[in-house]
């Protein structure tokens, strides 16, 4: 799921931080932004990911079977 | 706010999750102590027979059934709630889509995060872009928090994972510890009623 989501995230990062620094009049340079642009996708990443563990919190069976499955 | 605002916000943040770490390391030590007094009591080693003449302390065979049910009930709920308690479990999607998302960016290849703070070491690229950048430039700050948020991100995932581990063995233990009371209980007042 990760890497389908990254397919279409290389070319565009939505609510970039380089793109929000240069908007600001700050200088960002290419490969700072390439670092920034690649940390937020990580990022993004993690926070799909916690959307994810919170549906399945919400979720009393898949809850019982997390506490089953040690 | 500033770009170095972030970062000490962000610091802030993975401080006070060091601090949770801790807090939870303390508690798991609390139901060490626990698991220590119940293995100390010793009363898994009821003895079903009065010395020598192989005559059963308790006459009653529904209360000695009773007994052993409770006592291997106990020692289940114990055994589990240990395992529980001294394992971290499965990891979460959280910390699978970073490491999922890490391999992607870095060719590939296999990563996993053992310690939260592994994410905060610069690679070569952005060591270069942190130079470029200067240290004291907002690109930089940038750079420096979004590392940190991201060990933040992983901490906590690992912390929250911990966390219901440490309860749901505390339930357990705790429920050994009733059963096995409760055997206690059942023994004793079964010897006085012989």
């Amino acid at each position: 799921m990760a890497n389908e989501t990254l397919q279409h995230e290389t070319t565009k990062v939505e609510h970039s931080t380089a793109d929000m620094l240069i908007g600001a009049g700050k200088e960002v340079e290419p490969c700072a932004k390439n670092v920034l642009d690649r940390l937020d996708r990580i990022i993004r990443a993690g926070e799909r990911g916690r959307r994810e563990d919170d549906k399945d919190a919400k979720k009393l069976l898949r809850r019982i079977l997390a506490h089953v499955n040690f | 706010m500033s770009a170095k605002d972030v970062y000490e916000h962000t610091r802030d943040a993975w401080q006070d999750e060091i601090e949770y770490a801790e807090t939870l390391r303390g508690r798991r030590n609390i139901f060490s102590t626990g698991l220590m007094v119940i293995t100390g009591l010793g009363v898994f080693q009821l003895s079903p027979f009065i010395d020598e003449d192989k005559e059963f302390v308790i006459q009653n065979p529904s209360v000695r059934w009773l007994i052993t049910i409770l006592i291997l009930l106990a020692l289940t709920l114990v055994v589990v709630g240990a395992y529980r308690l001294y394992t971290s479990g499965p990891r979460s999607m959280e910390e699978r889509e970073i490491e999922e998302s890490l391999e992607q960016e870095d060719g590939n290849e296999p990563m996993k995060i053992r310690r939260a703070s592994e994410l905060l070491q610069l690679r070569p690229d952005e060591e270069e872009a942190m130079v470029v950048s200067e240290g004291g430039g907002d690109a930089a700050w940038m750079m420096r928090a979004k590392k940190l948020q991201l060990s933040v991100s992983v901490l906590k995932a690992a912390n929250r994972r911990v966390s219901n581990r440490i309860k749901s063995a505390g339930v357990l233990i705790s429920l050994g510890f009733l059963a096995l009371v409760a055997a206690v209980a059942v023994y004793t007042v079964g010897i006085n009623f012989r």
